[in-house]
């Protein structure tokens, strides 16, 4: 007999007991569900914190160009609102900080393959994507990564999403120190934790090494962090500048300073405390109101900041706090490479390029740019630029291989969907690059015009209005024809695309951005992008770009040349693009673009109205819903519906006479239960089990608040004797009453809440 | 990967003692038909930056003919309906264009460096392992068929026909099937009578030697036909009858 990937992995050291409780209970999720015993709404936002996403035409519509079509699937119980079940969805697979094993890219690439299409996307978040996945693979294809210590947990809905920081952290010679340990020490400490799980809409964190360079993005997060030391009486300490509030979407915000200096060993109290006012101040009914920024504008900073200094004073103390502190001076620095190395390299560099001109001449063109020096002397960092984000499963493989042989066997995702390789000898970066030629990963062009970023768009992306993914195909291959004759300031520049207003492909910040909309022009619709000018990469963001008008999706290769022949003519000596767009402004852009916003009917030229890569007649007819952050389904609903898993648990373990464990697990069901409709009153994550009972008795059961219009108070001293008896020795008898009390008590539980939502609604 | 249908023999990786295999407890089979010799091939994208040479492919002019087949409504076999289309044609020796259905994708691959057309199941597949090959094999040869009448398909390889004297058969579980002699050797007996009961003659099968890649064989036989759509008609006929006729087999 196989065993099942369950089975297998059962003893898999890297896979944790509470992961793998976590993913059985996400797959029974998916059994009751199929069995229409749990809500859709539920459903799809425990989907979601488990990073189990929706994917285009997942509504089962679909416009072929022709008509609107609707797929046959199968009837079956939905996995979310207006979502079908076995229609194909994507899997987003956190990585902290983009940073992955070897070992890890050898897993990634084989779960690619055996659930997805065999294609990994690297995200602006440093997370991978995997497409076209069944709902009803993702519990084992999360084992696979559980025990390759990767998560999926809270990967997309109300919840912290995957920490971002600099890929070069900890090799960069700008960075204050090295941010690595901080942003891993916040990731482990936030995921899951009871004061991050009832978010009005999602929650985004970046750390950064310095206030420089673009790398961390940090004042274009709900947090961000960026290296600071401060010397005091001859002692440095290490903490960050703290900017709150920040975020793009649709109106993007700059951050706002929380503190010039947050020492090092206030960095998790501190997110904690942030964490925990959102939680209880954010706006949960109106999504577009409820990210952190909204809360920082209305408060104010300084307020927002007082509230959550207050909180941070009432926190009860955890070691974890600083407990990684311990560890940062044991974090290895590899010693450099002795100079002699270093020469020897250089030398034998320059030696080759002269005799073997053609494929050195190759090799020194991607070196330009996809090579930049390392802070230790005789190291370099290698980018391994992606098309549109995408590599094989193949190449990831390969990229293994080259990791394990070249770079102490690790990779870093990055925010502009690459890959690093850090700590590679400038002795081997000739080998490095036929490596990777071999693979098809030595494309050259790292962080210049022709890598560009974009979101998946109308490709997979349920919201997308234009192809983001198709135009930046098409301008890339444009500039990598032409990369070598290109000049010098336009080849700097960035371009990145969204294919909405929601901003993933990061286009405020970029010199080029451009977001998808779409127009109608007589019976049709076309796609356009939205022009946003002059954003500004560096400084961690530090300013966004000026919208300049919207011009038809075909026509936006000529945007970019009208726009950078301008900048190239036109400039001032060292003027920036960004200062170049704000001296010509808005009106002299708009009219240097008007005739390109002209759409001709569609009988003269039809191209228009097909979108890039996509021969159908543009619609959006079968947009769809997203799920960007899921709805907002309360935490109080989560805790019941945990209850009745555990209940339902406790019922297999009487039928399987297992006595104590049923009584024990039916107990476990009711403080489940009771946990949530007290953290619902306190607004606070309460962990202890006597705090729970108190709190329910005083808030709930004194006042006959939870009394149920019949049976009185009897419901809730099911839960209190049972907390009472919890360590007597249990009999079948009282087994069994103890299940069907906590069948009981649920029920009330439900009823309690439902009254209560009842009489919070305007007569 | 290893070149295993333009060189000769290679073996499975030994894999660990005493793995359990049950290849055909799986859905995730595939099969493949390459074109031309795969070594003298480049694939390339219209819109890429690498050069195009003669006999190069360009999978992108594939995607207008892929969306006219869902807009035709043309079966792509009893259970399926097709959803979109897929483009990876940007990638390096990567799964190319693909049309996606519920339960498999019909593509122009280049996986392994071997640019073909593919027929991949996903999830779905019933009965014994020779329904489930000869299933898999009907579609391709389906597939195949459609692609050599279609001058919209043909645009991605004009000067290239399919080779009608191997193919690549591959299952993509690793549970069920590890790239390992044990499941080459379960799976050899089953694909090996479907082939030669298909082109009436002795089949050589090479296996992936890279326990690291989905298990997959090389099929090799002589050739016996032209690559024309009424060959690819008769292959899938009788594909289609295989299928049925193993649903007798006990499974
Ligand atoms: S920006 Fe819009 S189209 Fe792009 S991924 Fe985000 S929601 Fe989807």
């Amino acid at each position: 007999m196989v065993l099942t990937w369950k089975e297998r992995l059962d003893k898999a050291p890297g896979l944790s007991a509470d992961l793998k409780r976590q993913i059985d209970a996400f797959e029974q999720d998916i059994s009751l569900r199929k069995q229409g015993k749990v809500d859709e709404r539920l459903f799809a936002e425990t989907r979601l914190r488990r990073g189990a996403y929706g994917q285009r035409y997942d509504n089962g519509q679909r416009h072929d160009g022709k008509v609107p079509r609707t797929l046959p699937y199968e009837e079956k119980a939905s996995k979310g609102p207006n979502t079908v079940w076995d229609a194909p969805g994507m899997q987003r697979i956190k990585i902290p900080y983009g940073h992955m094993t070897a070992a890890q890219m050898l897993t990634l690439a084989e779960v690619a393959e055996d659930y997805a299409d065999g294609v990994l996307h690297v995200t602006t978040r440093q997370d991978i994507q995997l497409h076209f996945v069944h709902i009803d693979d993702t519990p084992d294809l999360m084992r696979r990564l559980g025990a390759a210590g990767i998560t999926t947990q809270e990967a997309c809905g109300n919840t912290v999403r995957n920490i971002t920081a600099c890929p070069t952290a900890g090799v960069c010679s700008t960075e204050q120190f090295d941010v690595t340990p901080y942003a891993e020490a916040l990731s482990s400490f936030l995921l899951g934790h009871p004061d991050a799980q009832d978010f009005g809409r999602k929650f985004k964190v970046a750390f950064s090494g310095c206030a420089g360079e673009a790398c961390g993005l940090a004042y274009m997060h709900d947090l961000g962090f960026i290296a600071r030391t401060e010397t005091v009486d001859g002692v440095t300490r290490r903490g960050f500048m703290f900017l709150v509030g920040g975020g793009l979407g649709a109106v993007p915000q700059k951050a706002e300073l929380f503190t010039a200096f947050l020492p090092e060993e206030e960095l998790l109290p501190v997110s904690q405390a942030v964490c925990r006012v959102f939680a209880r101040l954010g706006e949960k009914k109106n999504r577009g109101k409820a990210r952190l920024k909204h809360l920082v504008i209305k408060m104010g900073v300084g307020p927002f900041k007082e509230a959550v200094m207050e909180e941070r004073a009432r926190l009860t103390v955890d070691p974890r706090w600083t407990a990684y502190l311990q560890d940062l001076g044991a974090i290895p620095n590899p010693p450099t490479v002795s100079q002699a190395s270093e020469s020897a390299s250089a030398s034998e560099s320059e030696s080759e390029s002269e005799s073997e001109s053609e494929s050195l001449s190759e090799f020194e063109r991607w070196r330009q740019t996809n090579v930049r020096v390392q802070r230790q002397m005789g190291y370099s960092v290698v980018t391994v630029a992606l098309p549109l984000g995408d590599l094989t499963a193949d190449q990831m493989r390969d990229l293994a291989t080259v990791a394990t042989q070249f770079s102490r066997g690790e990779g870093r995702a990055t925010v502009e969907q690459n890959i690093v390789l850090r700590w590679v000898k400038d002795i081997d970066l000739v080998d490095v690059h036929a490596a990777l030629s071999g693979a098809g990963l030595a494309e050259r062009g790292a962080g210049t015009i022709a890598d560009i970023t974009a979101c998946p768009g109308t490709d997979t992306c349920k919201l997308g209005i234009a192809s983001s993914r198709g135009l930046a195909s098409e301008l890339r291959a444009r500039f990598m024809e032409r990369q070598d004759d290109l000049d010098p300031v336009v080849a700097s520049l960035r371009i990145k695309a969204s294919g909405c207003f929601n901003s993933c492909g990061q286009h405020h910040v970029a010199d080029i951005g451009f977001y998808g909309s779409s127009r109608k022009r007589g019976a049709h619709a076309v796609p356009h992008f939205q022009v946003v000018l002059g954003g500004q990469w560096s400084e961690n963001a530090g300013s966004f770009g000026l919208a300049v008008g919207a011009v038809p999706s075909k026509r936006i290769p000529e945007v970019v040349e009208r726009v950078t022949a301008a900048y190239v003519s036109d400039r001032a000596p060292d003027e920036s693009f960004q200062t170049f767009v704000r001296r010509i402004g808005k009106a002299r852009v708009r009219q240097m673009l008007d005739d390109l916003t002209e759409v001709p009917g569609y009988d003269v030229s039809p191209e228009y109205y097909s979108d890039w890569g996509d021969p159908r007649v543009y619609s959006m007819s079968d947009y769809g819903v997203g799920e960007c952050a899921g709805a907002v389904v309360p935490l109080v609903e989560f805790g019941l519906h945990a209850s009745e898993r555990k209940v339902f648990e406790a019922q297999l373990q009487l039928d399987a006479q297992a006595h104590d464990m049923a009584a024990r697990v039916a107990y476990e069901a009711m403080m489940t239960a009771a946990r949530a409709l007290v953290e619902r009153e306190t607004s606070h994550a309460v962990a202890d089990d006597d705090v729970v009972v108190r709190e329910f008795r005083a808030r709930l059961h004194d006042t006959k608040r939870f009394h149920d219009p019949y049976a009185g108070g009897k419901f809730a001293l099911f839960l209190f004797h049972a907390h009472e008896r919890l360590d007597e020795g249990i009999g079948e008898a009282e087994a069994h009453r103890r299940v069907e009390e906590a069948q009981l008590f649920i029920e009330a539980a439900h009823a309690f809440y439902e009254r209560t939502l009842k009489e919070a609604m305007p007569r | 990967m290893t070149d295993t249908c333009d060189s000769d023999a290679s073996s499975a990786p030994e894999g660990e003692s005493g793995v359990v295999v049950a290849p055909f407890e799986s859905s995730g089979l595939y099969a493949k038909l390459f074109f031309g010799e795969r070594s003298r091939l480049a694939v390339v994208s219209s819109r890429a930056p690498r050069a195009t040479g003669t006999g190069g492919l360009d999978f992108e002019a594939s995607i207008p003919a892929f969306h006219r087949w869902i807009q035709d409504g043309s079966s792509l076999g009893e259970d399926e309906f097709a959803i979109d289309v897929a483009n990876y044609a940007h990638l390096h020796n990567g799964p190319g264009v693909f049309l996606v259905t519920a339960k498999s994708c019909f593509g122009l691959d280049a996986i392994g460096g071997a640019p073909g057309l593919k027929y991949a199941r996903k999830r779905g597949l019933v009965g014994s392992p020779t329904t489930k090959i000869a299933a898999v094999l009907a579609r391709l040869f389906a597939f195949a068929e459609r692609f050599e009448a279609d001058p919209g398909f043909v645009a991605a390889a004009p000067h290239r026909k399919l080779r009608t004297d191997a193919l690549e058969f591959g299952i993509v579980d690793r549970l069920r099937a590890p790239c390992v002699k044990a499941t080459f050797d379960a799976v050899s007996p089953p694909l090996s009578a479907v082939l030669e009961s298909l082109t009436a003659q002795q089949v050589n099968l090479a296996p992936e030697p890279d326990p690291r890649r989905p298990f997959s064989v090389c099929a090799r036989w002589h050739e016996t036909m032209s690559a024309s759509a009424e060959s690819f008609s008769i292959l899938r006929r009788r594909a289609a009858e295989l299928e049925v006729a193993g649903a007798s087999e006990t499974l």
